[in-house]
């Protein structure tokens, strides 16, 4: 007799998923743009540093974004909250090694028009699901 | 000019190190290459530096001391070149020591002969234009390994050397 898997964790997992979204949204989450390199076989001048490849910005929404920038500091450094649930229905990506790679890949973030480079990318996971990634961007 | 040492270093470097070990190459932008970059060539991202691949960090740039009043002064530039592994995975990392100990020598051996012919690389079209000048650099100087958990890294040190150029009038 095999017994069935428990389904438990299962549905935490997926239940925090829709749930950090929802939250997302309820704080009035804004929308971010994430600029990523396209593949494109620039040779010898991409080498050099004489060509760059074309990009694509990708719309992500609902982001919650928190300022962390120090006072008196003039390097605005801010927070931005992306669920997991985002991330699986604009880009297909549900893995949390694939969500990494996509935002350390990420030539920046666009924020009010702003370009922001990605510092670090922390994970939230619940029963083994992520359901929120924390990032940390600045000027 | 010294934009054209920094470029000729670099592709001497990498042209030999894919007639040395063709199979050392990395993957950038979905383009398959031989494994060294110039750090300040490459696009900003924040992920991690790529492995067993040499990267080219230019350093300070000066007149030689005792020949800085000629009319071409001698210049120094310093390049430092980093490169690091993680070992494979069928060695449980063993064998990062080894393949750290093969990346130095294939270093040792792409930058035997010192020397390159300067070649102008920044016009897009056409043949790169050679001004006729030499570029030498010493050996590299091994830095001491790194070890950070798995990964194992060293950087070595180039000091580069070329004439400049008289200054019109």
């Amino acid at each position: 007799m095999t017994t069935a898997p428990n389904a438990e964790p299962i549905n935490r997992g997926l239940a925090a998923q829709r749930a950090a979204e929802t939250l997302l949204h309820t704080l009035g989450g804004t929308s971010i743009y994430v600029r990523l390199p396209l593949d494109s076989a620039l040779g010898e001048a991409g080498e050099l540093g004489l060509a760059s490849p074309a990009t694509e910005d990708v719309l992500l929404a609902p982001v919650v974004v928190r300022n962390l920038t120090a006072p008196k500091s003039v390097r605005v450094q801010l927070e931005l909250l992306v669920a997991a649930a985002t991330l699986a229905r604009v880009r297909e990506i549900y893995a949390v090694g694939d969500a990494l790679d996509f935002f350390n890949n990420a030539l920046g973030v666009i924020q009010r028009g702003k370009l922001f480079r990605v510092d670090s990318v922390d994970v939230d996971e619940f029963s083994g699901f992520p359901y929120l990634y924390r990032l940390k961007v600045s000027e | 000019m010294m934009q054209a040492w920094k470029d000729s270093f670099y592709i001497a470097l990498r042209d030999r190190l894919a007639a040395r070990n063709p199979e050392r190459t990395v993957r950038v932008g979905g383009e398959e290459r031989p494994a060294i970059v110039v750090a300040e060539n490459e696009l900003v991202a924040a992920a991690s530096p790529l492995l067993e691949c040499f990267h080219l960090n230019w350093k300070q740039a000066a007149p030689v001391a005792r020949l800085a009043d000629e009319p071409a002064p001698l210049l120094q530039l310093v390049c430092s070149i980093s490169y690091a592994t993680e070992g494979s995975d069928e060695l449980n990392a063993q064998d990062r020591g080894r393949v750290l100990a093969a990346m130095d020598a294939e270093l040792l051996d792409i930058c035997r002969p010192g020397r390159t012919e300067v070649e102008d690389f920044s016009s897009l079209e056409g043949p790169p234009f050679a001004p006729g000048q030499t570029l030498f650099w010493s050996l590299p100087v091994f830095g001491e390994i790194q070890h950070d958990g798995r990964r194992a890294s060293r950087t070595a040190t180039v000091e580069l050397f070329a004439f400049s150029e008289r200054s019109a009038g």
